[in-house]
């Protein structure tokens, strides 16, 4: 039983953590090396990792042209984000300006000899395996490879919704002692009354029989 | 536009129900802290009479009307998101 509840526990910490892992904005030092469109035919479960048809490039069904932005990591590595608004959608971005982000992601198109280096900002993951691509949310250059980004959104964002949890709580507190604790005490007095009339109603006919 | 309409209608029932649980909690709280207070002063007159005065004082105060933040910060939130995604 303990595992079950361990296990249990785990998987939500598990969905509770990748669910902001996903979400928060993350930052890359990376080298944009082009920029394509493609189009993409989306269809089961991993649909939800794209945009809606109301928040994309296009409306109507799932098939629609989705721009790319691809770059290298300054290990070597390559990494591709989508580009799509999210529009008034999940999660809340807000983003309108695909298009002007493409135009500033081929701006910062830069060769391997001459590598001008840029922080992408990105939400959600890469998957070669489910085709899921990180949507891009800004592009900014930076010095060099080297560059760290302290991410002060995230900590801001975490810390105000550590904030309300526990105002949550308190309110939830706060409803328990005046209210509920109250009503329960009242609920105790009547049956406590209630078992003393009974027996003494008990003594009584007792008292009956003693005689 | 029906994106946007969405938005404003989830946006304002979510803050309304947040805005009606704090306004609840505070009078709570205020409710306790004059509870409290007219013991300390010595228990002197009727208590429900003193905790009503208080209650009317505070609604006539300035800080009930601090909980229009629950509108406010969100729409500052918001416009920064806005902002910052798309024109910075």
């Amino acid at each position: 039983m303990r595992y079950v509840k361990w296990t249990f526990i785990a998987l939500i910490l598990l969905f509770v953590g990748g669910f902001f892992h996903y979400t928060l904005p993350q930052h890359d030092i990376v080298r944009i090396v082009n920029t394509y469109e493609e189009r993409q035919d989306l269809s089961g479960w991993t649909t939800m990792f794209w945009q809606a048809p109301d928040n994309g490039s296009t409306t109507g069904d799932q098939t629609r042209d989705v721009q790319f932005i691809q770059a290298v990591r300054p290990n070597g590595k390559s990494i591709v984000y989508r580009n799509e608004d999210t529009g008034w959608g999940w999660p809340p971005y807000f983003k309108f300006d695909t298009a002007n982000l493409y135009t500033e992601a081929n701006d910062a198109i830069s060769t391997k000899a001459a590598p001008e280096w840029v922080s992408v900002t990105h939400y959600g993951w890469r998957s070669e395996l489910l085709s899921i691509f990180p949507n891009a949310m800004g592009i900014k250059p930076v010095e060099g490879p080297e560059a760290k980004i302290f991410p002060w959104v995230n900590i801001v964002i975490l810390v105000g919704l550590a904030l309300f949890l526990v105002t949550l709580y308190r309110i939830f507190q706060q409803f328990r002692q005046r209210t509920i604790d109250p009503i329960v005490e009242d609920v105790e007095d009547v049956l406590e009354a209630a078992d003393q009339k009974k027996d003494s109603a008990v003594d009584k006919v007792k008292g009956w029989f003693r005689k | 536009m029906f994106g946007f309409l969405r938005f404003l209608v989830i946006g304002l029932v979510v803050l309304t129900g947040l805005y009606g649980l704090l306004w609840i909690y505070v009078r709570s709280l205020t409710r306790e802290r004059l509870e409290n207070k007219w013991v300390e002063e010595g228990s002197i007159g009727d208590r429900d009479v003193y905790v009503e005065e208080g209650m009317r004082s505070y609604e006539q105060s300035f800080r009930p009307k601090l909980l229009l933040l629950v509108y406010i910060l969100p729409l500052i939130a918001f416009l920064a998101i806005f902002y910052v995604t798309n024109f910075m």
